[in-house]
């Protein structure tokens, strides 16, 4: 069976426009920033004897949440710094200006008034969904509000037909993009947990990283190098590495050492051409993408 | 060691234990977010919801995680893309019959940002009218085959169904897209016929 001609290689021009039109549709750098802040506040939610945590465990709900800020932080940092560079990049520049992003539904064609909104299972129009299914969740748990445990035992496949998910509560229907409805956790506020939880090498890391930025942005780049050092002694297979260079890049140049950035920036990018971080690398020191 | 390495690591391993949770979950946000994005805006989620609609998807697998079996996560993500995008159309449509007006995105719509021109847009907007003709499943591997440019293997992978089915759901999706599409052409050619 072989496969047929896709459509943007036929002869119809109409469609082939068509077609094409779809690939210029992408998210925003801003949705994805969002999203892992988002994700950082949902993470704070699991149970930290949650099977599967017995190596995440060692990193708390605080942790993970501060983790994932430290991430967008750093990217936005990262992405402020370009933002004389590129159009693109001034856009994002624009939005790490205005500080931390909050998670906030936007969409008020998914918002409802009420606090839960049943997904009904497709049925003869779905596709047949198989054991890793979504709908294997459990039905009427809670997606947001109050944390629940995570349902390992719930992996047993739910016949699709018959079950339904619940949301609770979906989407914000306020008008206001900064209100959260009361008695749900806001995904992005990043309310803490009460109990602060123990140093984790990855809170460190993250430390350190935020410490130089900080020193960076106040403009302290010696400072920043410094602390960037440290980083680098410390923690040579550190889960924010390349953050870590992206930072140090960044730093060289403010620091007025150009070779010592595009030197380094080079390595960044040809570790991984397409990555954020290659981006990010190429903005701050004004090269073209990649074609 | 980045988020993707010690994704990869992982799945060398075979098992989800093996990552730190928050790793795991991040690695896959930037990882599949845009994938899964694009997903819900073919599948007919508007475009003011869909940022909401994907962040919906990936705490469907936060909740999930450590259910998640390390290479199967991308299916998972899709699927649950779909179910969302369902939940997401039904919620429009019945705010569009509530409204008694235009489809929510034409009048929500911002404009066309500077990288896009507006014929562009006018082409996106014709197309997911297009694929709107087409049902769910239909649609689905149409958009996979066609714009995610997946091949038939890879889509039977995705979806979990036969490579034989995938192959004649786009068949059916193809004649559903043509006669659609050349209706709306004839609609835009020869908008109304004065009286």
């Amino acid at each position: 069976m072989t496969a047929p001609r896709r459509l943007i290689e036929a002869d119809d021009e109409f469609e082939r426009d068509l077609i094409r039109s779809a690939h210029g549709d992408r998210p925003s750098q801003r949705a994805l920033e969002r999203l892992l802040s988002g994700l950082g506040g949902q993470l704070s939610k699991l149970p930290s004897s949650a099977p599967g945590v017995a190596t995440g465990g060692k990193i708390g709900g605080v942790v993970l949440a501060k983790w994932l800020l430290a991430g967008v932080a750093v990217g936005l940092a990262t992405i402020g710094g370009a933002e004389a560079t590129g159009r693109a990049l001034e856009h994002r520049g624009r939005h790490a200006a205005e500080g931390p992003i909050p998670f906030v539904r936007t969409s008020p064609s998914l918002a409802t008034s009420s606090d839960r909104v049943s997904v009904a299972a497709p049925h003869e129009d779905a596709l047949s969904l198989a054991q890793d299914a979504p709908s294997a969740l459990v039905p009427g748990a809670p997606l947001r509000g109050a944390a629940s445990p995570v349902p390992r035992a719930a992996a047993a496949p739910t016949p699709l037909a018959s079950s339904a998910i619940e949301f609770a509560p979906p989407i914000a229907t306020s008008p206001s993009p900064s209100a959260t409805s009361p008695g749900r956790p806001a995904l992005g506020s990043f309310a803490l947990p009460a109990v602060e939880a123990p140093p984790t090498t990855l809170a460190q890391e993250m430390r350190l990283l935020d410490a130089a930025r900080r020193a960076l942005a106040s403009g302290a780049p010696q400072s920043a190098l410094a602390t960037l050092t440290t980083y680098e002694r410390a923690f040579q297979n550190g889960v924010l590495r390349p953050e870590a260079s992206v930072l140090k890049v960044r730093a060289l140049l403010a620091a007025g050492d150009r070779a010592a950035a595009a030197a380094l920036g080079q390595q960044v990018i040809e570790q991984a051409p397409n990555s954020e971080h290659a981006v990010a690398v190429r903005a701050v020191l004004g090269l073209r993408s990649n074609p | 060691m980045s988020a993707q390495a010690a994704l990869s690591k992982a799945a060398r391993l075979g098992a989800a234990e093996e990552l730190d949770p928050h790793v795991r979950l991040a690695a896959l946000a930037r990882e599949h977010f845009s994938f899964i994005w694009r997903s819900l805006r073919r599948l007919g989620v508007t475009e003011p919801a869909v940022d909401d609609a994907a962040q919906q998807v990936f705490e469907v697998a936060s909740r999930r995680l450590f259910d998640l079996q390390v290479g199967r996560e991308k299916a998972f993500l899709f699927k649950t893309a779909i179910l969302i995008a369902t939940e997401a159309r039904r919620v429009a449509a019945r705010a569009r019959s509530e409204a008694g007006g235009p489809e929510l995105e034409s009048i929500r719509d911002p404009a066309p940002g500077p990288e896009e021109s507006a014929l562009m847009r006018e082409r996106r907007l014709l197309l997911d009218q297009a694929l709107a003709a087409l049902g769910l499943d239909e649609r689905t591997v149409f958009v996979l085959y066609e714009i995610e440019e997946l091949s038939l293997t890879e889509i039977a992978e995705l979806v979990g169904i036969p490579r034989g089915t995938v192959a004649s759901r786009l068949r059916r999706a193809r004649e559903s897209f043509h006669s659609e599409v050349k209706r709306l052409r004839a609609r835009r050619e020869f908008p109304r016929r004065s009286p």
